[in-house]
């Protein structure tokens, strides 16, 4: 029993980290239309200036990590701005290609800003170090606090997309632009609001992962583990997926499947425990075959989608 | 009330409107005909400010109001009723209002009297408020976008397309509600495919082809324009 | 239906066919004639760049014919590579099969895998399957990929150079020689396929799935076409890419790498022209020469990546033709007025190189 909450622990914070990153991947998407395949690179860019101020300067860690986290918003905020907001909607393959080039651009700008700690780089703890022993299970510090501040997020941020004026004006551009505009909302500033929230949430996510790859001392973490696009970004979209990309509950869920279910399954016999990653694999490309979004949405909203 | 003079728009290197003057007076209903293209829709973004106008000048209640942003067009009482389903599907009938509000800001109290105000007219849908919008049929749509263009308390109603593809009885009774509204001082322009029945409930209209004006004046005078009007009739005449 | 109105259907933003006029095609023989003999006068190491160029372009090929003209977006190029590299290897060296035989294999084994995706793509557009092949390119790196008997395991696989019936090409220079034979002979065979029945119609699937499948184009078909062909060019190039470094390991192959790589590739085919059989060679030639030049400066090693990336997003947003369009559009301005346009692209030009000589300069 206690190996089952120990798997679960570890499974439910891993869980947590992908529902921050989808949770931005599906309010980018709703309210912009962009499926933002560079949504990694905004958290990454917030891990290196955490890196790099946490190094040159004495205040305390979770301090800068919040300095880490602005970073990341001001650099969805400049892409959104500069990049995102020139593209003419519908067109699929000029925006996903436009995506990675913005993801490239921030990886080079991430490297250019780290220069000389080539491959590996000296990286603070983020969180408070240390175990503790809760039902007889060993957990860290690091995991319960991730799994806190994955519900706290999400506790605190979906009632005020559903209730507050804010949020409502939110989910307005995303179904229906122009009836939005008419009503008074400026789409661009929700728009620029939008990948704000999503890019901040991708900082805070790869800053709560650091203590899982890095060590919970902190210590030396790979440039490459920071660039997670495929071991990261494929089970945030396949959680987002669940959801079909449009409903944040679907793919808070989704991230439960893609986290804590993968995680479990270590202790099933050996083949499932084996294949645990080809299962997810296969999970999301059932997913996608299920055009999940039809669950989700009237047609009239996933026109306004791609108009 | 609206004078709209001289306005030019273009859709990137497109012209579409030229030089297109038109003007309301308060407490009147101004029809806006034209063939399908003509550029109707796009004099009533152009006032909202939802596009930019190359030349011209927009004046509302005596304030030039040519570029500003759609919100403060909004706040000074000019409100556009989306074409088309102008409402927001995934959202239910209250949440609607409430974004038809967005405009009270802060003042939450405000915005809960003008629905409730506004409910006062739309009986049927305080019998709906939790219902999500893209579950009703297209006339209680068309109503609830009526709806929530009046929350923000309008002084001129520019009305794009209320009968598109609604039944003649339930339009009949959304024209009951707009000159209710106009009995009690709003302005309103509509646009419409359905000439007879713009001209019906119109005092003066405006003609528009090719992103010009035609013809402006009263509405019995447009009636009698058979080489005008049949432009229109060919275009939206339903085959036989 | 007819070719014609399919045609008609693909709105490309130059004239597709340019007047041949004789100085362009003068021009394009001594390019070829100058790649040919430059790299091999250099010596050992610009020919070695030259190959990985020619590479490169052979696998770009790939995105270009998925792509570039049938508007699918694959990011698993550099699985197919992965493929057609390990099945080559052990061709050639675990059962001496003759070079060209081993390239034959290598394009045959991709075909299980790019039918499926092709299947796939019928179902899926857009973003969507931009994803699903992100995922088959790391589950496939999860299985096949770690198949010690396949890969080699952690050691990787050893493969010599071949030989040309009685002609070694083992030393740099003869191996580049082979490689830029062969990728003109794709670059060719991919210019063929686009004035063809096929590429007319993947064209029209690129532009507007549902008016070409009104206009009587078999979508299906023609996406399928697009991946096998694509899937088979990177088989090829994995033939290539192996022995030009005639050693392989799986890891470049497997996640994250084989998404990054995939990604690079991407931007370099937009870069030199997505919708032009020369755009790979172009985007592959400016990236491997500015990288080497400067591989002593770490730094401006990623300033040059985050401008390349830029460019890329540039292009996409203004000139979704490349550079290979921009080249063309300043030949025929500089034919219809030589004195003016001829003045102001030398000028142009100048001033890249001086940029160019004066970084290179200051970093070494």
């Amino acid at each position: 029993m206690s190996v089952f909450l120990q798997v679960a622990v570890i499974g439910l914070a891993k869980s947590g980290i992908i529902a921050m990153l989808a949770i931005g991947i599906v309010l980018i998407y709703r309210t912009t239309g962009v499926v933002n395949l560079a949504h990694w690179a905004m958290g990454l860019l917030g891990v290196v200036v955490y890196v790099l101020v946490s190094q040159s300067t004495p205040l305390p860690n979770a301090l800068v990590a919040v300095v880490g986290i602005a970073a990341a918003v001001g650099a969805g905020l400049v892409s959104q701005r500069l990049v995102f907001s020139r593209l003419r909607r519908g067109d699929g393959v000029t925006m996903i290609l436009i995506a990675l080039g913005v993801g490239a651009f921030l990886a080079a700008v991430a490297q250019m800003l780290l220069r000389g700690q080539r491959g590996e780089i000296l990286v603070e703890p983020t969180l408070p170090t240390g175990q503790l022993v809760l039902a007889g299970t060993v957990t860290t510090y690091a995991e319960l606090i991730t799994i806190a501040v994955a519900i706290g997020t999400a506790a605190v941020l979906l009632p005020w997309l559903q209730r507050s004026r804010t949020g409502r004006a939110l989910r307005a551009v995303a179904q229906n632009r122009e009836a939005a505009e008419l009503a008074g909302i400026d789409a661009t500033r929700y728009a620029e609001l939008a990948w704000m929230i999503g890019s901040g949430l991708a900082g805070a996510a790869l800053l709560l992962l650091i203590p899982h790859s890095a060590g919970e001392r902190g210590g030396v973490l790979s440039v490459v583990h920071l660039v997670p696009l495929g071991s990261l970004l494929i089970p945030a979209f396949g959680a987002a997926l669940v959801g079909g990309m449009i409903s944040l509950n679907a793919a808070l869920a989704g991230s439960l499947i893609f986290g804590l279910v993968q995680e479990v399954l270590i202790l099933a016999p050996a083949p499932i425990a084996d294949e645990r990653d080809i299962l997810a694999y296969v999970v999301i490309t059932v997913l996608l075959l299920l055009r999940t979004e039809r669950f989700f949405a009237t047609n009239a909203e996933l026109e306004a989608l791609r108009a | 009330m609206l004078q709209v003079e001289d306005v030019s728009v273009s859709y990137g290197p497109v012209q579409v409107l030229f030089d297109v003057s038109l003007r309301v007076d308060a407490g009147e209903i101004v029809a806006l005909l034209g063939t399908n293209g003509a550029g109707k829709t796009t004099v009533l973004r152009a006032i909202s400010g939802v596009l930019p106008v190359t030349s011209g000048r927009i004046v509302f209640e005596g304030e030039d109001i040519t570029g500003r942003s759609p919100r403060d067009i909004v706040e000074s009482g000019l409100i556009q009723l989306p074409g088309g389903r102008g409402v927001f599907p995934g959202m239910t009938v209250r949440e609607n209002l409430e974004v038809g509000g967005y405009v009270y800001g802060r003042d939450a109290a405000r915005r809960r009297d003008a629905i409730e105000q506004v409910l006062e007219e739309f009986p049927i849908l305080r019998e709906r408020l939790d219902q999500q919008a893209g579950t009703m049929s297209g006339g209680q749509q068309q109503m609830l976008s009526l709806a929530k263009s009046m929350v923000p308390e309008p002084r001129l109603l520019l009305v794009d397309e209320l009968s598109l593809g609604l039944a003649p009885v339930i339009v009949e009774d959304l024209l009951d509600i707009l000159r209710r509204y106009v009995t009690r001082g709003v302005s309103v322009v509509v646009v419409e495919q359905h000439v007879d029945l713009a001209l019906g409930i119109a005092e003066r209209a405006y003609f528009m082809e090719r992103g010009q004006v035609r013809f402006d004046g009263p509405a019995e005078e447009l009636r009698g324009r058979d080489d005008l009007l049949r432009s229109v009739f060919l275009s939206t005449a339903a085959p036989v | 239906m007819t070719a014609d109105a399919l045609d008609a259907t693909s709105a490309l933003p130059l004239p597709r066919r340019l007047p041949r006029a004789r100085p362009g095609t003068v021009v394009g023989i001594l390019a070829v004639v100058a790649a040919a003999v430059v790299p091999v006068l250099l010596g050992d190491f610009a020919s070695f760049v030259g190959s990985r160029i020619a590479v490169t372009a052979i696998i770009g090929l790939s995105v270009t014919v998925v792509t570039g003209y049938t508007g699918q977006l694959s990011l698993m190029p550099y699985t197919f590579v992965g493929i057609g590299t390990f099945t080559a290897a052990h061709a050639v060296s675990s059962w001496g099969w003759p070079f060209w035989f081993a390239a034959l294999l290598a394009a045959v084994a991709t075909l299980p895998l790019s039918v499926l995706v092709g299947l796939v793509s019928v179902r899926l557009r857009g973003f969507y399957l931009a994803i699903a092949t992100l995922t088959f390119a790391s589950a496939v790196g999860a299985t096949l990929f770690t198949w010690d008997a396949l890969t080699g395991g952690q050691r990787g696989l050893t493969v010599a150079r071949p030989a040309l019936g009685p002609v070694p090409v083992a030393s740099d220079r003869a191996y580049y020689l082979l490689t830029l034979a062969t990728v003109l002979l794709i670059v060719w065979m991919v210019l063929g396929l686009q004035r063809s029945r096929i590429g007319r119609s993947m064209n029209a699937v690129r532009e507007n799935e549902t008016a070409a499948q009104a206009l009587g184009v078999n979508v299906r078909k023609t996406k399928l076409a697009a991946f096998v062909i694509s899937g088979m060019i990177a088989g090829v190039g994995g033939v290539f890419h192996a022995m030009l470094l005639q050693h392989v390991t799986r890891t470049s192959f497997q996640t994250p790498f084989v998404e990054t790589l995939g990604v690079t590739l991407v931007i370099l085919v937009v870069v030199g022209g997505m919708r032009s059989a020369w755009g790979p060679f172009v985007g592959a030639a400016i990236i491997y020469v500015q990288l080497e030049v400067f591989r002593t400066a770490l730094l401006l090693q990623y300033v040059l990546a985050a401008l390349s990336a830029a460019a890329f997003i540039f292009i996409l947003l203004k000139v979704p033709g490349g550079l290979v369009d921009i080249v063309r559009h300043e030949a025929a301005a500089v034919r219809a007025a030589p004195l003016r346009n001829g003045i102001r692209v030398t000028v142009v030009l100048l001033v890249q190189v001086a940029v160019f000589v004066a970084i290179w300069r200051w970093s070494s």
